[in-house]
This record gives C-alpha cells, sequence and structure tokens, in this order.
C-alpha cells in the first residue's frame, strides 16, 4: 500500500518534470525563432513578367544556424544519422567528416559553431525531428535580402558588396560561432557570411553550371524554360546562391555548407 | 601419418599456385579496367550519364519511404517496384510540351527492346491536379499498356525527395505548371539508377543499350 502511494507520487513527479520540461522546450524552440511576416519576394529566375514577384506567406525561421552542438543532441537521439550508419543514398561520404567520431566533435569542431558536412536529406530530418522542416528558397531569400537596417537592401550597393566580399574570401578550416554575423533587420544572425545554407527546394533552381547538357536555357532540356529570365542582373550574390544551388545534390556535403530550420505559421 | 603429411604437402602446393594465379589475375584486370575507363569517358556522349554502380543496397532509391498512388488507386511504396527494371521519368498530365515528348521517347524505347521484363514508370510531379482517374485517363489517351506501365501520383514531400535523389530539378510556376529537367532514369531491379538520358528528342539507343548491358551483368 505504502508502496503504491509512493510510486504513485513519483510518477506523478516525473509527470510534472516531463511537462514543464517538455514545455520549456517548446518556449526555447520559439525564442530562438523569429516571426517574419512574409512579403514579396521577386526571385531572380523564373517570373514570368517583369516586376512581378511572388508573395511568401508568413512564417516562422531559426535565428542562428543548426550549431555542431544541437547536432550532436539529434544524432544521439536518431542513431541512423550517425556518421557510420547513415546511408549512401542520403549522405555522402564527407557528412560529418571533420568531427572526430559518431558522437565526438574532437578539437577542432566548435560545439557553438554551424554544422557542416550535412546532407540536404539530413538537414530535413533533423528539422522534422523537432517539428519543423527547411526553409524554401524564397523565404529563404526573403529574409537574407534585409540588411542591418532595411527589408529590402538589394538595391544598397554596399551590403551587396560586404556580401559578395564574404563570397570571394577562402573558406577558413574553423567556422566562428553561430551569432559572429550580426543580426538583420528581422532579427536573423549569420544570413551571410558564416556558411551557406541549405533550402527545401534548393532543386528548384534550374540552371545549371554543368556543360553535360542539363545546362543552359535551351526548351529542349527545361520545360517552361521559354520564361527564365534573370530579373535582376546587379545582385551578383544571388546569382552566386542560385549556381551553388544548382549544383547540389541532395547527398552532398561540404565543410561550409549547414542550414537552419523554419516552421509554418498558423 | 605419411599420408596425411603427403596430402597436406601437396594441399600447400596447390594453394600457393591458386595465390600466384590470384594475384596476377588481378593485375590484369586492373590494367584492363583502367583501360576501360580511359575508353569510356572517352567516348562519352556530351547528353548522358553513366551512374557508377556501388554498394547496390545503400544506393537504391527504394530506400525513400514515400507512399504513393498507382493509376488503379492502390497504395505502393517504391520498395514494391522491386524486381523488374524500371524505366523511369516524372512528368505532369497537364504538361504540354515536354512530357508528351518524353513518354513518346519512352515508347521508342520500348519497341526497341521488345521484352516482357522491362517495366515503364511515370511519377507525377502535380500532386493537386493528378489523381489516379486523371492518370488512368492520360495512360488511356497515350495509348500505355497498363500491363507494363505504372503511374504513380504521391504528396509534394515524396515528390521532391525522390526528384532529389535523382538530380531532377522542377520548380513550380505562378500558372500552375512546372519547369522542370527531362530526364529517363534506367533502374536496375533494386531500385539503382543504372543510367540517366538527358534532354528531348534524342536518339534513345543508349538507353537500349543501357537496358540489355544491365540484363547481361
Amino acid at each position: 500500500m505504502k508502496f503504491e502511494k509512493i510510486n504513485i507520487v513519483l510518477t506523478l513527479f516525473v509527470l510534472i518534470n516531463y511537462s514543464t520540461s517538455a514545455q520549456n522546450k517548446k518556449i526555447n524552440a520559439r525564442e530562438k525563432m523569429a516571426f517574419i511576416k512574409g512579403g514579396i519576394y521577386t526571385p531572380l529566375y523564373g517570373s514570368k513578367e517583369e516586376g512581378s514577384g511572388i508573395k511568401v506567406a508568413p512564417f516562422f525561421i531559426d535565428k542562428y544556424p543548426v550549431t555542431n552542438a544541437q547536432f550532436l543532441k539529434f544524432v544521439e537521439e536518431n542513431p541512423k544519422w550517425q556518421r557510420s550508419k547513415a546511408k549512401k543514398l542520403f549522405a555522402d561520404k564527407n557528412y560529418l567528416s571533420n568531427w572526430k567520431s559518431d558522437l565526438e566533435l574532437g578539437k577542432n569542431v566548435l560545439p557553438n559553431s554551424p554544422v557542416t558536412n550535412v546532407s540536404w536529406f539530413a538537414a530535413k530530418a533533423y528539422c522534422e525531428y523537432y517539428k519543423k522542416r527547411l526553409p524554401s528558397v524564397d523565404e529563404w531569400e526573403l529574409v537574407a535580402k534585409a540588411s542591418t537596417n532595411q527589408s529590402d537592401g538589394s538595391k544598397d550597393q554596399n551590403y551587396i558588396k560586404q556580401i559578395l566580399e564574404w563570397y570571394s574570401r577562402p573558406a577558413t578550416e574553423k567556422i566562428s560561432p553561430v551569432g559572429s554575423r550580426g543580426k538583420n533587420y528581422w532579427g536573423i544572425y549569420d544570413m551571410h557570411g558564416l556558411v551557406w545554407e541549405w533550402t527545401s527546394d534548393f532543386f528548384s533552381a534550374l540552371v545549371t553550371g554543368e556543360s553535360r547538357g542539363d545546362s543552359g536555357l535551351e526548351r529542349n532540356l527545361f520545360c517552361g524554360s521559354g520564361s527564365v529570365n534573370a530579373s535582376d542582373f546587379k545582385n551578383y550574390p544571388a546569382f552566386m546562391r542560385s549556381a551553388f544551388r544548382s549544383s547540389l545534390k541532395a547527398n552532398y556535403t561540404t565543410s561550409n555548407l549547414g542550414f537552419r530550420c523554419a516552421k509554418d505559421f498558423k | 601419418m605419411k599420408k596425411v603429411l603427403i596430402i597436406s604437402a601437396s594441399l600447400s602446393v596447390i594453394l600457393l599456385g591458386i595465390v600466384i594465379y590470384l594475384l596476377m589475375g588481378v593485375k590484369n584486370v586492373e590494367s584492363a579496367s583502367i583501360k576501360e575507363v580511359k575508353q569510356t569517358s572517352s567516348e562519352k556522349k556530351s547528353c548522358c550519364a553513366e551512374v557508377k554502380n556501388e554498394n547496390a543496397g545503400d544506393n537504391s532509391i527504394y530506400q525513400l519511404e514515400s507512399v504513393w498512388k498507382t493509376e488503379a488507386g492502390n497504395k505502393i511504396t517504391l520498395n514494391d517496384l522491386k524486381g523488374k527494371r524500371q524505366i523511369m521519368a516524372m512528368v505532369f498530365a497537364n504538361c504540354t510540351y515536354a512530357c508528351p515528348l518524353i513518354v513518346n521517347d519512352m515508347k521508342k524505347i520500348e519497341s526497341a527492346i521488345n521484352r516482357s521484363d522491362v517495366n515503364f514508370l511515370l511519377v507525377s510531379i502535380d500532386p493537386k491536379r493528378d489523381t489516379p482517374e486523371t492518370l488512368t485517363q492520360y495512360a488511356k489517351n497515350n495509348k500505355l499498356d497498363l500491363g507494363r506501365w505504372r503511374l504513380l501520383t504521391g504528396d509534394e514531400n515524396g515528390i521532391s525527395e525522390l526528384a532529389a535523389v535523382l538530380g531532377f530539378k522542377y520548380k513550380k510556376e505562378p500558372d500552375g505548371s512546372f519547369s522542370h529537367s527531362n530526364i529517363i532514369n534506367v533502374l536496375d531491379e533494386n531500385g539503382v539508377v543504372a543510367y540517366q538520358h538527358f534532354g528531348l528528342n534524342q536518339d534513345v539507343q543508349d538507353v537500349v543499350e543501357a537496358i540489355n548491358k544491365n540484363k547481361e551483368q
């Protein structure tokens, strides 16, 4: 009888504890995301009429790129995404290759730096595990065009120049911690200057750099590509991002490609 | 006792012989394969990519767990396609230019190979409009033999994952149509991409050869 009581009390205690920690987790997750009220974004390619843009619905997005420490927790809880266990179809041989082992970051990898060497599938699985998703190209670009004090910095040549300077610097071996590249108009950190980031529909970048035949704007190769025209010829960083995305495959991993998650606003 | 000695001695001699033979064989094979690689790379057509076939299971696209509906309305996973080679393309029924040409190219392949152990698969990228009924109608309009053709419709997540593993690019346009790459894929019995043919209205002989080569192996 006594034991039962103790048991019930214990169970209650555990339950309460569990629910508060779950709630904390939720709140934490919310706090680490920022609300983007949406807006009009003009994609670099593919808009059919001049001046028309794509309406991006309101959404949440992570303030920071996902860190090594966060990703480590994810692979601890999802063993199939550990380095030695991930299938080749979903992550190439360089997946998490900068870590010391399956569950150790090692000396050269800062816990608070963005995780890199992750594939699209791995990034997608991470976001889904936390009931989130990857941002679309349109969402990512909408957030990325904001400078420090304007929601649209794409006409600000100084701002574009800053981004280009980052693109032209060689990648350093050690990636700085998240937050080190400052926040933009929306309160989002590190959209430029730290790592490249995966998007949910990276495969929608239709122009590839390959000479093999999937490139060019021939109607033969892309249905509908007759309408493909660049909308902003001065926005070199956008061209570079588009070219980079179109060179990616879903199991690719590179040492300067990470991600952050987004969430629908309901 | 003597017998045992003799047997073991002769056995070890035979073993040694086998080892030497193997070592020489490997060397020959190596130099042969290097030659082959050199040849194929210089002969490689600009339009197509031969896909390397390492660890079959690990590269099978049938590892994708998405659920699809056939034109008959049956629920299947990609793994249910295991066992037969598939000639496969991603299309949408409302497509007016490229997709009819792709289907036409696939029908050319169908008549060129003239064999029953290869199936044909069309996967829709337009889940909103391409219901099983639409796909059945599409098959009728294009005179597809549903004994060997199958048409699938799924959800956006499944489609994006499949597109991602195939390197198939697509984008929904504001008018509801899609821009997309034109690829005919040859999948082996285990769902590993054995060959990809890019573009439209080209000679499909390369695909036919890829299928036959795949069969010989």
